[in-house]
């Protein structure tokens, strides 16, 4: 028998709608699941418990008052503790945050919220969605259901994980160079980084201002759109935020992808020497899928991965060095080790330096849109080039292995792109693998169709699986 | 590190301590390794920057403008 939390959000909406399932019975569910899985997992930092019980009580009263607010009217979601809820504490996972209580909601809350959407709880991150998992911060690191003993993978780490572990249908998270692609890939899950500009920003505490992107993680491409349609919009206090009239999402075409013209990254993937066999063997697993669907896939050479990184990493460093720069002088003890050890170089990057890495950012974005979008309806690429590492692969300092954070998701950070993880099979040793699909700036929803044209004869764990935790594993 | 640009060599842990002094701050012992690491790693893109980006002459430099807030997301706009 199906149990609610396998449940998709179309169907759960179907059944909050015909009243046999209430948003308060759903809630109540869903609440307890945290209590018995989070011990383990350490998905949550903080769980809404009343305030989540109030919320889906009103839901239900709308919803017998025929007043439906759209796809996650009733639904519990949960937010990455970098994004501001009124009231509720956002910690960025930081000791130096654990008193912060916004006054304010972020702007995709306040959507999320007043879409009808049930908040249960406030979801790990690495620390101000940077650092690593780290054991010296004021939460544990969030685990991975699939195998506790490795990483979710960051920095949305939580929100992978609260997805995967079937804790809520969908979960919000940031991503600035990869944070909402990389744990989506490493826990078996969708996670979409909008074309910037398509979600606001405001009030999710900035990691590098002209990189961040706030983006869906959801179990299914379906309820990742459902998500995305309530999250997008204008907002003109994010001075990125695009006035573009917000298309539709949630109407993915049940079709195969016949004359859609799809580049294959293979080059870039195949560049890095560190990647996994297995994943590459898995993207190359979906080039075929993506043919036998009818699209025309042909291998493509982007710029080297190299001048992305270049671009992406010196405008992080810089912009988060800014954004940190008080704290890291005076308390520089509060700070985990990895983010320390990654803000501080920051401060050696000279002005002229971060305006060549702005310029090379037009000029990459411009060729990218100029010699693969102006062929191609979309592409397909490397998310995390490994499966997820273990714990115990992180050293006490920054920097762990490379192979360790290996992923190619910050080349769309650096252009805007939209890209999607979706997840494509497993590794030998069963932990999921994933692959991005990107696609022209404000396209997403056709990104979202080849995502889900692909999860339809994927053989990956594009539903949540979880399979049972038995031992607590942290003091 | 302002001697980086010319040269194009790699950072020295000279280099990285002159910065930290120039930024006012004192990195603690404890966390200095790991630090010095980051430097390094960024220090290389730098480099790698400064060759594709050198100013006049640079591929882009008669049509490429510095980004400002909001810039970006005209590019893909």
């Amino acid at each position: 028998m199906t149990q609610w939390h396998e449940l998709s959000v179309a169907e759960i909406g179907q059944r909050l709608r015909s009243g046999e399932l209430t948003s308060v019975a759903l809630t109540e569910y869903t609440l307890s699941r945290i209590d018995a899985i989070n011990p383990s997992l350490h998905a949550f930092v903080h769980v809404t418990y009343d305030r989540a019980l109030r919320d889906a009580a009103r839901a239900d009263g709308e919803l017998k008052m025929g007043r439906d607010r759209g796809p996650l009217h009733g639904l519990p979601y949960a937010l990455k503790d970098v994004i501001d809820t009124a009231g509720i504490p956002t910690t960025s996972h930081s000791h130096l945050r654990l008193d912060h209580v916004p006054d304010e909601d972020a702007e995709v809350e306040r959507r999320l919220r007043a879409g009808g959407g049930v908040l249960v709880g406030k979801l790990a991150t690495h620390e101000y969605a940077l650092g690593g998992p780290s054991f010296e911060l004021p939460f544990p690191p969030a685990r991975n259901p699939w195998n506790p003993d490795h990483g979710p993978g960051g920095s949305s780490s939580g929100s992978g994980v609260a997805v995967a572990a079937g804790l809520v249908r969908v979960a919000v998270g940031t991503d600035t160079s990869g944070s909402v692609r990389g744990p989506a890939s490493h826990c078996g899950v969708v996670g979409l980084k909008p074309t910037y500009g398509l979600v606001s920003r405001r009030g999710m505490l900035p990691l590098s201002y002209s990189l961040d992107h706030v983006g869906p993680l959801a179990a299914t491409v379906a309820d990742t759109a459902a998500a995305l349609q309530v999250m997008a919009g204008y907002d003109p206090h994010d001075p990125g935020s695009s006035p573009r009239p917000v298309p539709g999402f949630t109407a993915l075409p049940q079709e195969d992808l016949a004359g859609l013209r799809i580049g294959f990254a293979r080059e870039m993937l195949c560049a890095e020497p560190e990647a996994s066999l297995e994943v590459i063997a898995a993207i190359e697993g979906t080039a075929e899928r993506l043919a036998e669907l009818g699209a025309i896939v042909e291998e493509v050479t982007l710029p080297p991965f190299e001048q992305f990184n270049a671009v992406g990493r010196v405008i992080m460093a810089a912009e988060g060095f800014s954004v940190h720069e008080a704290n890291l002088r005076c308390h520089p003890e509060l700070f985990g080790r990895y983010t320390y050890q990654r803000l501080v170089p920051g401060a050696a990057v000279p002005a002229a330096d971060l305006i060549r890495a702005f310029r090379l950012r037009h000029a990459l974005t411009e060729r990218l849109d100029r010699e693969i979008f102006s062929r191609y309806d979309a592409l397909l690429a490397g998310s995390a080039l490994t499966p997820p590492p273990q714990f115990s692969d992180f050293g006490p300092d920054w920097p762990p292995p490379r192979a360790a954070t290996l992923t190619q998701t910050i080349v769309f950070n650096v252009t805007g792109h939209p890209a999607v993880n979706v997840p494509v099979g497993l590794s030998s040793s069963g932990l999921p693998l994933g692959a991005q699909i990107a696609g022209r700036p404000f396209e997403d929803a056709l990104v979202l169709r080849v995502a889900a044209a692909l999860e339809a004869v994927s053989e990956g764990p594009s539903v949540p699986t979880w399979p049972p935790v038995t031992r607590r594993l942290d003091p | 590190m302002a001697e980086l640009s010319s040269s194009g060599d790699r950072p020295t842990e000279a280099d990285f301590v002159a910065a930290m002094r120039r930024a006012q701050l004192q990195v603690p012992e404890s966390l200095y390794a790991g630090t010095l690491a980051g430097f390094r790693d960024i220090s290389a893109h730098l480099v790698l920057l400064r060759e594709m980006m050198p100013g006049i002459g640079d591929p882009f430099y008669a049509h490429r403008f510095p980004d400002r807030e909001g810039d970006h997301n005209d590019a893909v706009a």
